[in-house]
C-alpha cells in the first residue's frame, strides 16, 4: 500500500469525522493499526477538529460550566452492586467450600446409617431368637419343674422297661404315678424316629389275653433338650410297650416293631 | 493525571471510575461544546446537552468498539445526535435545511468571537482561505453527521470531490490550528 497516496486520498478525514461505512471505519482502523504514519496522521486530524470546534464555541474552556459530577451518583450504586456481587460470589464460594465436605460427610453418613440399620436389622434378629430360645427355656424349666413335681411325689415309682434287640437291649427308666396316671418316659435311649414314623406308647391292662390301649404319641420333634417325656396312661394299667408306627398312630401295636416292654 | 492515554480512560470507565470522567470533560468538552453550540445556535442548551452527552458517555461507553471508530469520533457522534434531536423538538427543523449557508457564517461568526488567542490566531486569512466550499463539507461531515455519499448528494458533487474538499479543508485546519 502507497500510505503517502493513502493519505493523501482524504480518507482518514472521512473516518475521523465518522462519515465512512461501517466495514469502510473497519477497514481504516485495520490498517491504522498496521501503519504507525496514518495513526499519526488521524491523530493530528483528530487534534485540528477537536481545536477548529473549540475555536467554533464561542467561548472559552474557562467559560465552560463544571462537570456535574452527580451524574455518575450510580459509580456508588455500582460499587455497592459490586460489592453485593462480590458478597454474593463469596457466600457463593464459601457455600461451595462447606457443601463439598459436608456431601461427603453426609455420604458417609448415609453409609453409616445404612451400616447401623443393618446392625440394628441383625440384633433385632438375635433378640427373637433369644426371645424364642428364652421362652423354649422357660417352658423347658417348666415342663422340668413339672416332671421334677411328680418324681417327688411318693406315689411315683420306678418301672424299667426292658428293652428289645432294637435298641441293644438297653433297659428304658419309667416313672408313674398310678393316682394321677401320668408316666415318664426317659426316652434318651431310643434312637430318632424315621420320618413319617413315630413311637406310641402302650398301657397293657391285662396279659391274658393281651389287651393294650394306647397312650398316645411320644412327640419327638418338640422339647429334643427335654429328655422325659410325660404322657397319660390307664390307670388299671399293669405294664407298658413301646413301638414303632406310623405318625398317625395304629389301634394294635405292630410287636415286630416292639421297642421297650416291662411291667410295673 | 491528565495525560492519561485515552485506552486507560476508556478502560476506566468501562470499570465504573466515575472520576476518570472528569479528565474526558477536561480533554474534550470544549470540543464537544464547539459542535453542540454550532447545532443548537444556543449556549443555554449547549451546557445542558453537554452534560447529557457526558452521562450518555458514562452509560453507553459498553457499546463502543475501537475497531469500528476512534473515541473521539464516537463522541462526537453523540453528541452531534443530541443536537441535531434537540434541534428539532425546538422547531429548528425547517428552517435549518434551507439555511446551510447561514449556519456557516454562524460558525464563521463563532470563530471570530473566539478572541481569546487572536494575537496567534490570524482569523480573517484562516476564513478567507477556508472559503464556504469546505466549509460546507466540513459542516455536514463533521457538525451534521452526514456520511460521505449524503455530502455529495447534498452539495451535488462527485463523491471524490467530497474526499478532496475534506482533505483541504483539514488541511488548512491543520495549519492554522495545530
Amino acid at each position: 500500500m502507497n500510505i503517502r497516496e493513502y493519505i493523501e486520498s482524504g480518507i482518514l478525514e472521512l473516518y475521523v469525522t465518522g462519515a465512512l461505512p461501517e466495514d469502510q471505519m473497519e477497514e481504516v482502523t485495520k490498517r491504522i493499526n498496521e501503519y504507525p504514519e496514518l495513526k499519526e496522521e488521524v491523530e493530528k486530524i483528530e487534534l485540528a477538529l477537536i481545536s477548529f470546534s473549540e475555536k467554533a464555541a464561542g467561548i472559552d474552556k474557562f467559560n465552560l460550566p463544571s462537570l456535574d459530577n452527580s451524574l455518575f451518583s450510580n459509580k456508588k450504586q455500582s460499587q455497592t452492586k459490586q460489592t453485593i456481587y462480590k458478597l454474593y460470589r463469596n457466600i457463593s464460594i464459601a457455600a461451595l467450600l462447606l457443601l463439598i465436605p459436608s456431601l461427603i460427610f453426609n455420604a458417609y453418613q448415609y453409609l453409616e446409617n445404612q451400616n447401623s440399620k443393618r446392625i440394628i436389622s441383625d440384633l433385632r434378629n438375635q433378640e427373637s431368637i433369644f426371645t424364642d430360645q428364652i421362652e423354649s427355656l422357660k417352658t423347658s424349666s417348666t415342663i422340668a419343674d413339672s416332671n421334677i413335681e411328680l418324681l417327688k411325689q411318693n406315689e411315683t415309682t420306678r418301672v424299667t422297661l426292658k428293652g428289645t434287640e432294637k435298641i441293644e437291649s438297653k433297659t428304658l427308666a419309667v416313672f408313674y404315678n398310678k393316682s394321677s396316671g401320668k408316666l415318664l418316659i426317659d426316652r434318651s435311649i431310643l434312637p430318632e424316629p424315621p420320618k413319617g414314623m413315630a413311637y406310641q406308647l402302650w398301657s397293657i391292662t391285662s396279659m391274658d389275653p393281651l389287651t393294650p390301649v394306647s397312650s398316645g404319641m411320644l412327640n419327638f420333634s418338640e422339647l429334643n433338650n427335654n429328655s422325659l417325656l410325660l404322657s397319660s396312661v390307664d390307670r388299671n394299667a399293669i405294664a407298658f410297650g413301646i413301638t414303632l408306627e406310623t405318625e398317625a398312630g395304629a389301634d394294635q401295636p405292630n410287636l415286630d416293631q416292639l421297642y421297650a416292654l416291662g411291667t410295673i | 493525571m491528565s495525560q492519561i492515554s485515552e485506552d486507560i480512560l476508556i478502560k476506566k470507565i468501562r470499570e465504573r471510575d466515575s472520576s476518570v470522567m472528569e479528565i474526558v470533560y477536561q480533554k474534550y468538552a470544549l470540543s464537544l461544546f464547539g459542535v453542540i453550540y454550532n447545532i443548537t445556535g444556543s449556549k443555554e442548551s449547549s451546557e445542558e446537552l453537554l452534560q447529557e452527552v457526558m452521562l450518555t458517555i458514562w452509560q453507553k461507553i459498553g457499546t463502543y468498539d475501537a475497531n469500528k471508530s476512534r473515541f473521539y469520533t464516537w463522541i462526537v457522534r453523540i453528541a452531534r445526535n443530541k443536537s441535531i434531536d434537540s434541534r428539532k423538538t425546538r422547531a429548528f427543523k425547517n428552517e435549518q435545511k434551507t439555511q446551510t449557508h447561514e449556519n456557516i457564517v454562524s460558525i464563521v461568526d463563532n470563530l471570530k468571537d473566539n478572541s481569546f488567542d487572536s494575537e496567534y490566531f490570524d482569523i480573517v486569512s484562516f476564513v478567507e482561505e477556508l472559503n464556504t466550499k469546505y466549509l460546507q463539507v466540513v459542516k455536514l461531515l463533521y457538525f451534521e453527521g452526514y456520511s460521505q455519499a449524503e455530502t455529495a448528494d447534498k452539495l451535488d458533487i462527485p463523491l471524490g470531490t467530497v474526499k478532496s474538499r475534506i482533505r483541504k479543508a483539514l488541511e488548512i485546519l491543520k495549519k492554522y490550528l495545530s
